[in-house]
């Protein structure tokens, strides 16, 4: 399977060794923050996990930064690609849609909101379909089947009680 | 005394006149006829009660005692009651059962809807910021448990202690200190010498370090004098477990361990308020023992703050009706959650409540266990 | 005893009482396996309708719930590598490589036979060994349990994979979602950043959802339109399975005794075993190690036979001490109690008809959780078929909606989402999600009996490994820990020097493995 979409991600071809560094500095950045946010407590038990699990961050982001660094051991990483398979386009719209359902599910309504996520994210889906005008109505169709189930299966069967939108 | 009996006996000629009247209308039509005998317990600030035994047949006469606001307001649509706990939990299951016993009481049905998060925290919140204020939107609150987060930690708490409107407390939930069956502790004093000869030696289970158990051990350290060890503990079971399993050689835990753990632990001492006809009258309160410690938790009904007045008389006067119901009093007491011994109405609930506040306050200043 | 017994089977063997079994096995196995709502949910959800029936069918009804959930909840974590409870995270390590190799329904199967070994061992255990187990139980103080969590955390070693490096930070990272909050041990609150929704913490169920649903179902975004995989079950499956099976019967009794052992620790739970469970299967698996991960079937067996047993071994404590040792547990206690009913051991004086039926009605699900199961296997397989353009916001929106019906708070919503996207590009950079998910379960259980272990160890002026060492079972975890990483490490390294010879001939190694993998198809 990676062999056969190596090609078309050429740009985003961020090797392992280096996604490890970032990973590392990250890991740095975090546990500083970590720790100077836990300097400030009155009673050191309070902080004595995170402090713990932020030494043991920086430990393990200096090893991994100076494994990848070293050429000697880092070349192993050369050869993956972390991030080469993601369609970034695709991703971030289904991402970007997820937190907008989240946003909308609070402020206009879960069915309401779940409703245009289904339609969105299934025709962003199906944007390799041949036909779009049909892979389009049937994603209406769908969007309106699978909405219907979902009130249908929490707000009728198991009775939970979901918060009005603006519509239902 | 005098005076307790001529008030009395006013509110009783009040009391049969109004009802009288109610009689007419369809409020009070049910049974009225009993309405006397506990009308003379009527006013919240003289619990002189003892009547209440026969508290079935009270409907009528209650409602019209209480006023004329009782009859303006009665909840059209059904009504949401928040539980900010888990389904099943304590606080749930005494919620469904006073909602069991007030539903045949009001034309509409009560909706339960449990809102956990950040120790009941989100639940309050969203029932005060967004709950209709037209008396259709009540909820359980546990002091201390709605009003610890705002003391330990102000600034991440939305509310203010006054954001709640009390309507009445149906269950008072004192402290009790346990140790296990074959403790050597037979009373509450032989523990406190033990407690005094060795400071910091004995340790004590509690549910959270900040939790009502921590507050009742702060206070216990506090009025004797003596250093005991609190071992937190994630809830009341696993604090038992503890006790049982000889983790720590006593615990501070609500009332229903009494007769769930019956003939494995014991209890030495309850923090009750002096009451003339208590529950659970075979453990010694620490009044009684000569220590001035009193720590009551409670099963309060409130509503949002902005909360229509007649609807709060209205839910006050269900609430009396219930809580004097001799059926579902021995349903609480069958979950560990005693009732209380009078009626407990608005007044008296929210200054029920700001007194822990303050003592509350008192506490975590002395000991200087404020969150960061 | 007997009596008891026999006054339970009049209650569970009656026509009513079956209806109530088939109605709370297909409800709990439903509920169960929708993403969000765990085990506990779906016993919580369905309490209401039990207040209304006698305390005897009530019982069974909440009984054949809560098992029915626990296996419910395994199917998505094979199908879509979506754990419905969080019981079922460790099968999603092996059942979702098996499904995407075509083997869906055998792996489905596979996890309802093992959990109907598992149940039962569970439900045995639990009728006939209930006081025994629940005094043990008792001897389980601060210092066990947080050399128990220690080994627990230490099978990251051999749940992560290659990287064992990755694994430790994948763990640390889950260990620090259990730090927000307030602290039990201190009273004060930490990293809330005065956000009330931070002061109970983050929520396990919704964190958990988010590294697997979320970021799982978001990572098939990358495939295009397809399915999730093919579906190409073997002829005659069914007999397949079992025999296959029947050369893991040491494996199933074994990790079934397990899970229920570890499900009658209070506070340990179904996902602690399964994982115990899961690092066992691979310990005892000599010869096809190399598997897992992969699509062992061990792997799935293992778990799920442990996590089925967790049912029987968590209502020892209830009615072994009168003390919920889990939040199923604890909803259980509440609807015993409504029913005027106090759990514990006085029950089996007072009430042993309720009892027995209690206990008789975890078993009679098993059965009937086989019907169901081999009713459904066969359509509910025919969702990794589905083509993903529909399947893809069908799993996200079914998140999104249980995890707010989890506890009808949209705070775990964002958790839900924000854990959910994060925890995609962590895994794409080699952090194992199960790794996660095993510091997510056990932070706070390390963090609370440390702190615990040292206030107790000051009242007895001890120093803190003194009191470690003066406690027998504390030693034997220790040992266990020093054993579950040592093990853990060495398959670690014998992987890796596996691969060290085939680095040279990297081209044709990677040549081998795809003609591996198709051949197994």
């Amino acid at each position: 399977m990676s062999e056969q979409r190596q090609g078309q991600g050429e740009r985003n071809n961020v090797s392992m060794r280096y996604a490890n560094i970032g990973l590392g500095v990250l890991l740095w950045v975090f546990s500083a923050w970590v720790i100077q946010h836990s300097l400030g407590f009155s009673d050191p038990r309070t902080g004595q996990l995170p402090v713990t699990l932020a030494i043991f961050f920086i430990i393990a982001g200096a090893i991994l930064i100076v494994l990848n660094a070293i050429p000697k051991t880092g070349r192993r990483m050369e050869n993956t690609k972390p991030f080469a398979e993601i369609p970034w386009l695709r991703w971030i719209a289904v991402a970007g849609l997820l937190a907008l359902f989240g946003i909308g599910a609070v402020t206009i309504g879960f069915y309401e909101s779940a409703f245009v996520f289904l339609l969105a994210v299934s025709l962003v889906m199906s944007a390799d379909q041949e036909n779009r005008l049909r892979a389009a109505g049937a994603c209406l169709l769908f969007a309106v089947l699978a909405d219907v189930g979902l009130w249908l299966g929490f707000s009728v069967l198991l009775g939970i009680p979901i918060p009005d939108g603006i519509l239902i | 005394m005098l005076r307790r009996h001529s008030l009395s006996w006013m509110a009783l000629l009040v009391a049969m006149t109004l009802a009288l009247a109610a009689c007419g209308g369809d409020e009070g039509a049910e049974d009225a006829s009993d309405g006397g005998d506990d009308d003379s317990a009527e006013a919240d600030e003289e619990p002189a009660n003892e009547g209440e035994d026969d508290a079935e047949g009270d409907g009528g006469g209650d409602d019209s005692a209480e006023g004329d606001t009782a009859g303006d307001w009665e909840p059209s649509s059904n009504v949401t009651v928040t539980v900010p706990f888990n389904p099943g939990g304590g606080a749930d299951t005494s919620q469904r059962t006073w909602n069991e016993y007030a539903e045949p009481l009001i034309p509409v049905s009560l909706n339960v809807e449990n809102r956990e998060g950040a120790g009941g925290v989100t639940g309050w919140t969203q029932m005060i910021n967004e709950g209709s204020t037209d008396g259709h939107h009540i909820a359980i609150a546990t002091p201390p448990f709605n009003v610890l987060p705002k003391v330990m930690d102000p600034e991440a708490v939305p509310y203010e202690h006054e954001d709640f409107t009390y309507i009445c407390i149906y269950g008072v939930v004192p402290g009790v200190l346990y140790v296990p069956e074959d403790s050597e502790y037979e009373e509450l004093d032989d523990f406190i010498t033990a407690a005094e000869d060795n400071p910091g030696g004995l340790s004590v289970a509690v549910a959270g370090q900040a939790g009502a158990e921590a507050l009742l051990t702060y206070m216990l350290m506090n009025e004797t004098g003596v250093e005991v060890t609190m071992v937190p503990f994630d809830g009341g079971s696993e604090s038992v477990a503890a006790l049982r399993g000889g983790t720590t050689d006593a615990m501070f835990a609500s009332t229903n361990f009494i007769e769930e753990q019956e003939g494995e632990i014991r209890p030495l001492a309850i923090a009750r308020a002096s009451d003339e006809d208590p529950e659970y009258p075979d453990v010694p309160s620490f009044n009684e023992l000569g220590y001035d410690i009193v720590q009551e938790r409670y099963r309060a009904l409130a509503g949002p703050p902005e909360i229509d007045e007649a609807a709060v008389q209205y839910w006050a006067d269900i609430c009396q009706q219930v809580v004097e119901n001799e059926e579902f009093r021995q349903a609480m007491r069958d979950t560990g959650n005693p009732p209380p011994g009078s009626f407990i109405g608005p007044d008296e609930s929210t200054e029920r409540v700001m007194d822990m506040v303050s003592d509350i306050e008192t506490v975590v200043e002395e000991f200087d266990i404020q969150g960061d | 005893m007997w009596e008891g017994m026999l006054e339970g089977m009049r209650g569970v063997l009656t026509l009513e009482s079956l209806w109530v079994l088939l109605a709370g096995t297909a409800a709990g196995a439903a509920i169960g396996a929708l993403p969000g709502l765990s085990a506990v949910s779906a016993v919580a959800l369905l309490l209401p309708f039990t207040f209304g029936m006698e305390p005897a069918h009530g019982l069974i009804m909440l009984a054949s719930v809560y098992t029915s959930a626990q296996y419910g909840g395994s199917i998505p974590a094979i199908l879509i590598n979506t754990p419905g409870t969080s019981g079922a995270a460790a099968t999603t390590i092996d059942g979702y490589p098996m499904t995407l190799k075509g083997e869906a329904q055998e792996a489905l199967y596979l996890q309802l036979f093992a959990g109907v070994v598992g149940g039962t061992i569970g439900a045995l255990i639990l009728i006939f060994f209930t006081p025994t187990l629940a005094a043990w139980s008792l001897l389980m103080g601060p210092a066990e349990y947080f050399w128990l969590a220690v080994a627990g955390l230490a099978m990251v070693a051999s749940l992560a994979g290659k990287d064992i490096l990755k694994g430790l930070i994948g763990a640390g990272l889950g260990v620090f979602l259990t730090v927000p909050g307030q602290d039990l041990i201190t009273g004060r609150t930490r990293f809330t950043f005065d956000y009330h929704h931070l002061i109970g913490g983050i929520e396990i169920v919704p964190a958990l959802l988010g590294f697997f649903a979320v970021a799982s179902v978001i990572g098939l975004v990358e495939r295009g339109d397809e399915s999730v995989a093919p579906l190409t079950p073997r002829p005659g499956v069914i007999r397949y399975v079992l025999k296959r099976m029947g050369r893991m019967k040491a494996l199933l009794a074994y990790t079934g005794v397990l899970g229920t052992l570890v499900g009658a620790i209070p506070g340990a739970g179904a996902s602690v075993s399964a994982f115990v469970a899961y690092s066992e299967s691979k310990r005892v698996s000599k010869k096809n190690r190399s598997q897992f991960g992969k699509g062992a079937w061990e792997g799935v067996a293992g778990p799920e036979s442990a996590n089925n047993g967790v049912v029987g071994g968590s209502i020892v404590p209830l009615l072994g001490l009168g003390l919920p040792g889990s939040g199923s547990a604890a909803v259980m206690f509440g609807a015993l109690t409504v029913h005027g009913i106090i759990p514990g051991p006085r029950m089996f004086e007072d009430r042993a008809d309720i009892a027995y039926t209690f206990m008789l009605g975890v078993l009679a699900t098993i059965p009937i959780m086989l019907v169901v199961g081999l009713l459904t296997v066969r359509w509910s397989s025919l969702v990794v078929r589905a083509p993903l353009r529909y399947m893809v916001p069908v799993i996200l929106s079914l998140a999104v909606m249980g995890t707010y019906s989890f506890r009808q708070n949209t705070f775990d919503v964002g958790v839900l989402i924000a854990v959910g996207l994060i925890g995609y590009l962590l895994a794409k950079v080699g952090i194992p999600p199960i790794a996660t998910a095993l510091g997510l379960v056990l932070g706070t259980l390390i963090e609370h009996n440390l702190q615990r272990s040292v206030i107790v160890a000051g009242t007895r002026d001890m120093g803190l490994w003194q009191f470690f060492f003066s406690r027998p079972i504390a030693i034997g975890f220790i040992i266990v820990a020093a054993f579950v990483l040592l093990s853990g490490i060495r398959q670690v390294i014998r992987e890796h020097s596996d691969e060290d010879k085939s680095d040279a001939e990297d081209e044709e190694e990677r040549g081998a493995e795809a003609s591996s993998e198709r051949s197994q198809e």
